[in-house]
């Protein structure tokens, strides 16, 4: 179990883990399937409902579908409560690799040998 | 740069062999997540927040262009076109699918790479100074030192499950810029007397919860010793370490409870027991090593070296006033040569850091074309050699000088050019919460949010660093920062502690815990209210840590918390 899941549902949980093969957070759905989108994650209203969510999960994990199931507290909308879980379920809050389509190395100008000449009297 | 030789070459594509054997058996059911997970963090494959991780060794952060090349692959074909290069000199990479992750290590072997011992309770990747071969102040070369003992920890079979995992460092200068200091072992090499290398073993540093600076374990270690001598102090953690309590189970936790010179005793001891037939050919494999290292000829470039060598000051100017530079490129160029070129051992060189950390952007981080841009010049004016800093930025160790203003202009093109080294936008910042599982809070936007704000102030704070870790294990060298920014988990709000005066350096020195952790969007006006008011209280030519150990801790509260909240606590 991951440091940040829950004992009891105060509110409302869902439940969270990686898919195997991508690592990907994916969520309990109520027909007992793992989706990536977090609006279709099975809310859990009760202790009985997460109880029985878990043991869904456990038999995923053995099945070698997901690992690190773990239950995340969320709010009256659903979302999830703490930090950290909204960060997995969002993803990261930075943009990565901004530069990406913006450079490409093709376009890098031919190396000049004109400085050398230039430069070599100065040093 | 070290070439590897049959047994290096075919010991990666075995791990290459084994691995793919491992992850098919986790795919088909056969291996247990339990069973598996061990397996996979030996190849450095973590699972993060999001993802796996994978993290790739660069052995004393040396890269040849071909292999940032392959880099650059990796990263486009089974990542999202990016890596992120880390304090230990390392490359992880954030998105790879776990069946993927074999063809990458393939990748990975084919240009001499690989991601073993990247992870788990073994001896981690040995850094050194970025400058290691080049520094014009270097008494003695730490890479082949640095080899020797990856060869000899590699898959060592008495320590692979250490108590906790276990750091060197290496440097051959007395400016130490690889923070032996801060390592679980530090070594510095240097000259006696006779001409001869030996070596300084610093013992017990490191951070994390408990930051410790190391202590002289044993001066003077001669090469012919060094060897059958670090293995007797790994033996000697390794029986003693605590393994009850990972918090307390590195070396600096033994060196504090059992005490100097009763843990030196121990290793004497063990040291005494070792069997030195197993190191009689230790020298034969160093003159081996040294042997596959291919030296660059200096002389290719045409760039011959002066036999008086001129002031690097007036060098600079020189080549600032260059007339293939226009008048309003001039300000830009000279501040580029002023931040980011450095002196180099062969008068007509330089060596060029290549900042990763554009105001605004992610600390660290590089994209695929940047990687294969940087390679290019490497190729062209480099001598095909990249290093990688811990402070996450790159290395062009050497670079002719005529050849200046042509890497200054390719490195434009790519927005690498950036010239910030050594000033407080040059943060040091760790994954954090955005991607990292133990992590208790972000350390990236504030990174982004800090460099921003401080970018138009900055100017003339040489040397004063910033480093923020979004947890207790201070990846990102907090402890050891002229401003250390700790993220934190208070009441699922994160909340960040402020440190001053720490450094990583020969004085290294951990940082004075300023008072109660600030808010997020706190952090950054702070952090420009300390450069403010360093620049405003300095004498001529004092660096921040001066400043601040000359006028104490007291103003510098007044300046973080207001000068009524420190008068309401006092």
């Amino acid at each position: 179990m991951a440091n940040h899941d829950v004992k009891s549902v105060d509110v409302s949980a869902l439940v969270i883990a990686n898919d195997l093969l991508s690592g990907r957070s994916v969520y309990l759905t109520e027909t007992g399937d793992w989706t990536e989108r977090v609006e279709n994650a099975w809310q859990l209203p009760d202790d009985q409902s997460a109880e029985r969510a878990m043991k869904y999960a456990k038999t995923a994990e053995d099945e070698n579908q997901i690992i690190g199931a773990y239950l995340v507290a969320t709010d009256t909308t659903g979302r999830a409560v703490h930090i950290r879980e909204q960060l997995r379920v969002n993803g990261p809050s930075v943009q990565f690799a901004p530069h990406h389509e913006l450079i490409n190395s093709t376009t890098t100008q031919p190396l000049s040998d004109a400085h050398k000449s230039l430069v070599d009297e100065l040093v | 740069m070290y070439q590897y030789d049959e047994f290096d070459q075919a010991l990666v594509d075995q791990r290459c062999l084994e691995f793919r054997d491992q992850v098919q058996r986790r795919l088909t059911g056969e291996l247990s997540e339990d069973e598996f997970k061990p397996l996979r963090l030996m190849n450095g494959l973590y699972l993060q927040l999001h993802a796996y991780m994978l993290r790739v060794a660069i052995p004393y952060g040396v890269l040849s262009a071909e292999q940032m090349n392959k880099l650059a692959f990796i990263a486009d074909k089974y990542d999202k076109g990016y890596g992120h290069f880390t304090t230990r000199q390392n490359i992880q990479f954030n998105w790879p699918q776990l069946a993927e992750t074999p063809d990458i290590l393939e990748a990975l072997a084919s240009v001499q790479m690989h991601a073993i011992q990247t992870s788990g309770n073994c001896i981690r990747n040995i850094t050194t100074d970025p400058f290691a071969g080049v520094a014009a102040d270097e008494e003695v070369d730490p890479r082949p030192i640095a080899e020797w003992l990856r060869q000899w920890s590699t898959l060592h079979p008495e320590f692979r499950y250490l108590p906790r995992k276990f750091k060197f460092a290496i440097t051959g200068s007395a400016n130490d810029r690889a923070a032996i200091k801060l390592h679980d072992i530090g070594l510095r090499l240097k000259r006696n007397d006779a001409g001869e290398t030996v070596v300084d073993v610093w013992v017990g540093g490191g951070q994390g919860r408990t930051p410790k600076i190391a202590q002289l374990f044993k001066p003077a270690v001669a090469l012919s010793e060094l060897l059958p001598y670090l293995e007797a102090i790994l033996r000697v953690y390794n029986l003693y370490g605590r393994r009850d309590n990972k918090y307390k189970a590195r070396i600096k936790i033994l060196l504090a409870e059992t005490g100097l010179e009763k843990l030196q005793a121990q290793v004497e001891e063990a040291y005494a027991a070792i069997n030195r037939q197993e190191f009689a050919d230790s020298l034969a494999d160093l003159e081996r090593i040294n042997g596959r290292f291919i030296q660059p000829d200096l002389t290719e470039s045409g760039a011959i070296a002066d036999a008086e060598r001129p002031v690097w000051a007036m060098r600079l100017n020189a080549l600032a006033n260059h007339s293939d530079i226009a008048p309003q490129e001039r300000k830009h160029y000279t501040e580029w040569l002023t931040q980011c070129v450095r002196e180099h051992s062969h008068s007509a060189h330089a060596s060029v850091v290549i900042s990763l950390k554009k105001h605004g952007d992610i600390p660290g981080d590089m994209t695929s074309a940047q990687m294969r841009g940087v390679a290019d010049i490497a190729q062209s004016y480099g001598y095909n050699e990249i290093r990688v800093t811990h402070r996450q930025n790159l290395v062009l160790p050497q670079v002719a000088i005529h050849d200046l203003v042509s890497v200054w202009r390719a490195l434009q093109q790519l927005k690498l050019a950036v010239s910030n080294v050594d000033l407080p936008s040059d943060i040091i910042a760790c994954p954090g919460l955005d991607y990292c599982a133990l992590a208790t809070a972000r350390s990236i936007p504030i990174a982004q949010d800090i460099a921003q704000t401080i970018e138009k102030v900055e100017s003339g704070a040489q040397g004063m660093t910033v480093n923020i870790s979004g947890c207790i294990n201070a990846c990102a060298h907090h402890h050891v920062a002229s401003i250390g920014i700790l993220g934190l988990d208070r009441g699922g709000v994160e909340n960040y502690q402020i440190t001053l005066g720490g450094q990583s350096d020969q004085a290294a020195r951990l940082g004075d815990r300023m008072g109660p952790g600030i808010a997020a969007d706190e952090v950054a006006p702070t952090v420009e209210r300390i450069v403010h008011f360093y620049k405003q209280e300095r004498l001529t030519g004092e660096r921040f840590n001066e400043t601040y150990q000359r006028l104490g801790k007291a103003p510098f509260k007044s300046v973080i918390y207001g000068e009524e909240h420190v008068a309401k606590t006092a």
